[in-house]
């Protein structure tokens, strides 16, 4: 019983934080067209924030000497732990800093990142995230104060001091929980409003949009502020859920992994990229237990889940483009349509016939 | 250059890899008028279209434009979005309407400065609301004028060419400009949607003192109401003056049927 | 001493990128497809060398191991296109849709590589996760019958990127099917009237696309000490790069920036290494500054979609009187 607990609440964390990146990506990639491969690069320089911020912040907050206290060695995580053990207040004040730090500097790095990039073609764009989240890798790997190819552990958890582990990760579920769901209002307010009329018109044809007088390359940079800032977040969410980072943990396969989300579910509908991330979140938690018990005779079983849902993705493409939900006009305006056709004493839909 | 010019195209050429799309073109256009531009396929008028809202910028020559405080800017290539800005409106000849967006929304969308455009404000509901009820309406009356309610929450690929047409140029008439560039509204358009077409940019013009330049293959329909012609041919200015004498001008009716 | 060896380094992955940044260009002109599977060729190429090496026990013949990499290379070019591209031109998807078909795909066959890897050690008992160098024994018998004794990858890489560039060149300036495919690039309508018919010929660049770049493949496993399922991404990024420079359509301007990345990834590394200590891992990183330079300062737009957007347009407009 308290294993299915566990077993939820586990899942339930990684869905939340996998649907944010899943939301954000479908506001790029789905509504506005930036055929964002970098996904990866902002959720893990939102990590690698996260993860200096609750680190390093905290020791030298409460005096201790981070030359010798690095979040890499042996001292510096004994203390870790203790701290997130017995000082409630600040490791909680430090872990909602974090998040807020990880929103605005990813926020910005995408921002001054995707301006140049932006006016030229797709194919590019991918092509220039998706280096970007390698480059940060080399980076990482070759920064010693982040840990080098090792990474950073002991990230105190914010609700560690609760002392029981179902309560703390209950908290914990519900702080990404209500990010999680934050983002989800914030993209689908997004879609049905004007703004997300003008990215979707950007989506079907940028060059038109420009010649209507919209600024694509500014509208679009700063819908990618907000949404890299919140891979960010989720980033920084993963780094203190998980414990710990390391260049490893940012490959290209997440970033595969999101959209492999969001096609599945229907890449520009929030609601199915919700969907996507909940079925392959699940997916993966249960292979994750299912490993250890297929076990490897020949080859580890985790290969294998890239290649299946690789070639559902292709399928999906090919025969079912739009996903399990498909993108729906906007209610609004559709309302407002309706309401302006009965004014004028028009049949509503269907009434063709009347008009001529 | 005369006082009451809305737009001076001075001198402007662009070259395509060796060809000559426009030589030294000299155009004004008078504001408040309906001017007509015609020309052979392949005489440079959509690419004048083209050098004045900034696709490309020309390769020599200038654009100036006289602003609302009446004085001349020179616009010379800007971005198209910029020159939109300035008040300067073009619909394309081969339509380009956003295909998952329905009929109606592709008309919301030309609107400047929607409240609901920016980030913020696209967030409260209650910022935009009322504006986009404004705008459906005036969508939906643009619509009944050409009695085509009945394709409002259609999508592109639904329609009919002819309707597609239609509705490209709709989109550019959804929201008051001073300078429109119509490139061929009336192409693929039975007569009698011309001419309602027709009688809309001419009422425009005459209420509203709204500027048009026209590029048209069917010379009859826009001699109807075009104040002023300007004929090109193979990139360069050939004929200019009103209908009648354009009508007349032995050198126009050559460049149509000869070569 | 340093400077010769980061030359000669420049030298070999020069042939090496240049060898799978041509076909990366070459594919996008003639089929519009933005492949991002094209790290798949690559990798595929350099492990059917070092599969055939291992089962040769290690006498593997230089062109014993192009002809299998590029019948590989190419009958993966070839699924792709049958599989995927294809049946999506077919329902008239966006090119973004081809894209993001074609990362997946990437995926699929570089998974289905770590097990393939995976299962052979199992048989074989050697790790096929990091390889030593492959030998080619053909190119040392001739090294030794004629007494030249420079590294052997230099010989490899020069002779098997002549032989490929001048084919490739001849069959496209001299053959009637190379005048099709570059038909199919400029004019897809005027390709179908002059008789091509357009499925074939799609396939057979794709055929091309893919063996050419699996030849690299086997250069890189002959030059470098440890090859990983990893080096098709390393590499790629290098051919987006180039091919981004040469706008997706000149090959040889595409040819070119490969040999200047090289030589610019290379030098700028030795700097960065000698100075500053740094792992060969923040190579991509110095390519990467080169691409974003060029994309602020120069971009090609208009290849592969793009605006007609300029930042430079003057804010404070001048004013002409009348
Ligand atoms: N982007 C372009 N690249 C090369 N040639 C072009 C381009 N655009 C137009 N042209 C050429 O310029 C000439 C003028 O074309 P256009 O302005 O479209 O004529 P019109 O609209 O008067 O029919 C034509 O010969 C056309 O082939
Ligand atoms: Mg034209």
């Amino acid at each position: 019983m308290i294993d299915v607990l566990s077993f939820a609440i586990h899942w339930l964390t990684y869905f939340t934080i996998y649907a944010i990146l899943a939301i954000t990506l479908v506001l790029e990639a789905g509504i506005s067209g930036i055929t964002n491969f970098g996904k990866v690069a902002f959720f893990g320089l939102g990590a690698y924030i996260g993860a200096v911020v609750n680190t390093y912040t905290l020791l030298a907050l409460l005096g201790y000497d981070v030359n010798t206290y690095t979040p890499f060695t042996a001292q510096g995580v004994s203390v870790l732990s203790k701290i997130a053990a017995s000082e409630p207040i600040i490791v909680i004040m430090i872990f909602f800093m974090s998040l807020a730090i990880s929103f605005v500097i990813t926020g910005l790095f995408g921002r001054l990142l995707i301006y140049p990039v932006i006016r030229v073609g797709a194919g590019f764009v991918g092509f220039t995230l998706l280096s970007v989240g390698e480059i940060l890798r080399a980076i990482y790997m070759n920064t010693h104060f982040l840990g080098g190819t090792y990474g950073m552990f002991g990230i105190p958890q914010p609700f560690t001091w609760l002392r029981s582990p179902v309560l703390s990760a209950l908290c914990y579920l519900a702080v990404t929980f209500s990010i999680f769901l934050s983002a989800y209002i914030l993209v689908s307010r997004i879609h049905e409003s004007p703004l997300g009329r003008v990215l979707r018109a950007i989506r079907d044809d940028d060059v038109a949009a420009l010649f209507l007088g919209k600024d694509v390359p500014r509208i679009k940079s700063s819908v990618f502020f907000l949404t890299s800032g919140l891979s960010g977040v989720a980033g920084a969410l993963y780094a203190c859920y998980v414990g710990s980072v390391n260049p490893q943990m940012f490959v290209v396969l997440v970033t595969f992994n999101v959209w492999a989300m969001i096609i599945i579910g229907g890449s520009s509908s929030p609601m199915g990229a919700v969907l996507g991330a909940a079925l392959l979140s699940l997916v993966d938690r249960l292979l994750q237990y299912a490993t250890p018990v297929i076990g490897g005779v020949l080859f580890s079983a985790d290969y294998l889940r890239p290649i299946f849902i690789g070639c559902i993705m292709i399928a999906i493409l090919v025969k079912k483009p739009m996903g399990l939900l498909p993108e729906k006009p906007p209610k609004i305006t559709a309302g407002f349509l309706r309401k302006a056709l009965e004014e004028i004493g028009e049949v509503n839909e269907g009434g063709c016939d009347t008009c001529d | 250059m005369k006082e009451d010019a809305i737009l001076v195209i001075n001198e402007v050429s662009k070259y395509f890899e060796g060809l000559k799309a426009l030589s030294k073109v000299t155009i004004e256009i008078p504001e408040k008028c309906i001017v007509g531009l015609i020309g052979p396929n392949g005489s440079g008028k959509t690419t004048l279209f083209n050098v004045i809202t900034g696709f490309y910028p020309p390769d020599e020559g200038k654009i100036l434009y006289k602003t609302l405080s009446g004085i001349f800017v020179d616009i010379t290539g800007l971005n198209p979005h910029e020159v939109f800005k300035m008040g300067v409106i073009r619909t394309f000849q081969i339509p380009r309407l956003f295909p998952s967006l329905t009929v109606l929304e592709n008309l919301l969308i030309t609107p400047l400065n929607q409240r609901g455009e920016s980030v913020v404000n696209s967030l409260r509901r209650s910022k935009w609301l009322r504006e986009e009820e404004e705008l459906v309406h005036r969508a939906v009356n643009l619509l009944k004028t050409f009695n085509r309610l009945n394709i409002a929450s259609k999508y592109p690929s639904e329609l009919s060419i002819g309707d597609i047409k239609l509705i490209e140029t709709l989109r550019g008439l959804m929201t008051p400009a001073r300078l429109y560039l119509l490139d061929e509204p009336l192409a693929g358009l039975d007569l009698h949607t011309a001419r309602s077409l027709l009688r809309l940019i001419w009422k425009l013009n005459k209420n509203h003192g709204l500027t048009f330049l026209i590029v048209e293959h069917r010379v009859d329909l826009l001699m109807e109401i075009a104040d002023f012609i300007y004929v090109l041919h193979n990139g360069s200015l050939l004929a200019s003056g009103t209908p009648g004498e354009i009508i007349n001008d032995p050198k126009v009716v050559r460049a149509y049927i000869g070569e | 001493m340093e400077i010769a060896r980061a030359l000669i380094c420049s030298y070999v992955f020069s042939w090496i990128y240049i060898l799978s940044s041509i076909p990366l260009t070459l594919s996008y002109r003639t089929t519009k497809v933005f492949n991002f599977a094209h790290p798949v060729f690559i990798t595929y190429g350099a492990y059917v060398a070092i599969f055939l090496n291992e089962f040769l026990n290690k006498n593997t013949p230089l062109f014993i191991a192009a002809l299998f990499s590029f019948t590989t290379g190419g009958l993966i070019g070839v699924l792709n296109y049958l599989l995927i591209i294809r049946p999506l031109h077919q329902r008239g998807a966006s090119p973004n849709v081809h894209m993001i078909a074609t990362m997946g795909a990437w995926f699929v066959y570089q998974y289905a590589l770590y097990i393939i890897c995976q299962v052979l050690m199992k048989l074989r008992g050697a790790s096929f996760l990091s390889y030593p160098s492959v030998e080619y024994v053909d190119i040392s018998y001739i090294q030794r019958a004629i007494g030249l004794n420079t590294p052997q990858y230099i010989v490899t890489s020069t002779t098997l990127g002549l032989v490929v560039i001048l084919s490739l060149y001849v069959l496209l300036n001299k053959t009637m099917l190379g005048f099709a495919m570059r038909g199919i690039a400029d004019n897809q309508i005027l390709a179908t009237l002059c008789g091509i018919p357009r499925d074939k010929l799609m396939a057979l660049t794709w055929f091309l696309t893919g063996g050419i770049t699996a030849l690299s493949g086997i250069l890189w496993v002959n030059f470098s000490g440890s090859t990983t399922p990893e080096i098709g991404l390393h590499v790629v990024v290098i051919n987006f790069a180039a091919a981004f420079i040469g706008g997706l359509s000149s090959l040889l301007v595409t040819a070119l920036a490969s040999a200047a990345l090289a030589l610019t990834e290379n030098i700028v590394f030795l700097f960065l290494s000698y100075h500053l200590g740094l792992q060969p891992t923040i190579r991509l990183a110095i390519v990467f500054g080169v691409v974003f330079t060029i994309l602020v300062i120069r971009p090609p737009l208009g290849a592969g979609g793009g605006l007609p957007y300029r930042f430079r347009t003057r804010i404070g407009r001048k004013v002409a009187g009348p």
